[in-house]
């Protein structure tokens, strides 16, 4: 029993030590600190959802707030529990965005003769010039997702399934277009 | 591991930059402590004591209402910052309690008031232009520490910032109707009550709507840069 929490201790100690350089931009530890927390918040999710398939989905959505939260961690604090509130508060917004998804989506017989419409048959958003050029200026990837999410308007499931990645990875792409794009059409304020 | 999810590892350790951490809690906490304190001096220099306070010696019903309101807002401000940046849950749940505790003494403390009504004691109206200004008053003195509790959840983590942004306020209007109680000279039970006894309830919900805007307007800031 001891010994179980002593081994505890130690690696929680080196996740601190892991994050504590990554956020001094250490880039190679702060890459093994997530790899080494993938198998824990694997078992952590599927104790939740209980549900193999959705696992993935929820655990790089919990890297992804681990990402986003990583400057609220003090190494001189404990890092078990901000790890877990992290993990317990991005599974608890998975679980609700899933169960309202679900409750959106309409029975498969209820489709039956309903074609899928293509990307551009969908609604699209009208873009200003200077947002077209901006959008154009940005990496493939990048503004594949932000035209998937914002200008065909489609949910981030049904974009990841287009663009063939995953939701996680989606949204990080998502999310450095639009920086990109407030970064280009800043520069072309007077 | 699936192919995805090492490619969301390899793109988020890719060019990943260095990050300002939030300052410690119990560095926020002394600097919201003195700010409020400080605050709350300067109104009742300001304002002066009222007769009931000035001689030190209240009836219970004032120690009931102020051992409430003084409970509600250290457990609004505890719960705020321990909600601010993870894992502090024991805080949460430790200021939520105090909240909850203060709650109950602050409704205690105005049924005693209430009751003093069919004693004699004059009731008043329910609403004038004093419960205005001692609203206002409890807002005015809550403002500077609540700003620097929204400050501080812009700046870190939180799971529900709404709630952590009126767990702050409401907590600190509390903490802001300590002076207002201890220097307006009105009589009127309802008055008491009503602004100075439940003014969490009642300018704090406004002051929580402000505050709510400006986290808003910081984090929409901070995401940009």
């Amino acid at each position: 029993m001891s010994e179980e929490r002593d081994e505890r201790r130690a690696r929680e100690g080196r996740w601190s030590e892991l994050m504590a350089a990554g956020q001094d931009g250490d880039a190679p530890a702060y890459e093994q600190l997530l790899r080494e927390l993938l198998i824990p918040l694997r078992a952590f999710a599927m104790s939740r959802l209980g549900d193999p398939a959705s696992v993935d989905d929820v655990v790089q959505n919990v890297l992804l707030s681990i990402h986003r939260a990583r400057h609220s961690y003090r190494p001189e604090r404990p890092f078990g529990p901000w790890l877990w509130t992290i993990a317990r508060n991005a599974v608890t917004d998975s679980l609700r965005a899933r169960s309202t998804r679900l409750r959106r989506e309409l029975p498969i017989d209820e489709l039956e003769g309903i074609d899928e419409p293509s990307v551009e048959q969908q609604p699209q958003l009208a873009l200003s010039p200077a947002l077209r050029a901006a959008l154009d200026g940005l990496p493939p990837a990048q503004r594949q997702a932000v035209e998937l999410m914002h200008v065909h308007q489609l949910s981030v499931a049904e974009a990841a399934e287009r663009a063939g990645v995953s939701p996680g990875a989606l949204k990080v792409r998502a999310h450095r277009g639009y920086k990109a794009l407030r970064v280009a059409l800043a520069d072309e304020k007077p | 591991m699936s192919r995805s999810t090492d490619s969301l590892i390899r793109e988020l350790s890719r060019g990943l930059q260095p990050v300002r951490r939030v300052p410690p809690l119990h560095r926020v906490a002394a600097l919201a402590a003195a700010l409020a304190l400080a605050t709350a001096a300067i109104a009742l220099v300001t304002w002066g004591l009222n007769e009931t306070f000035r001689g030190l010696n209240p009836e219970p019903r004032y120690w009931v209402a102020i051992a409430g309101l003084l409970s509600f807002a250290a457990g609004g401000a505890a719960a705020a910052l321990g909600s601010t940046v993870p894992g502090n849950d024991p805080l949460i749940r430790g200021g939520v309690a105090a909240m909850v505790a203060g709650a109950m003494l602050t409704l205690l403390g105005s049924a005693l008031f209430l009751a003093r009504i069919s004693a004699g004691e004059p009731a008043g109206s329910f609403w004038s232009a004093l419960s205005l200004v001692c609203l206002g008053r409890s807002s005015l003195v809550a403002i500077p520490a609540a700003a620097l509790l929204t400050l501080f959840a812009a700046r870190g983590f939180p799971h529900r910032p709404w709630l952590t942004v009126g767990f702050g306020t409401l907590g600190l209007v509390a903490f802001g109707a300590l002076p207002v109680t201890m220097s307006c000279g009105s009589e009127s039970i309802f008055h008491i009550v009503f602004a100075h006894v439940l003014a969490p309830a009642t300018a704090g919900l406004g002051l929580w709507a402000v505050l709510w805007l400006l986290y808003a307007l910081l984090r929409s800031r901070r995401e940009q840069s």
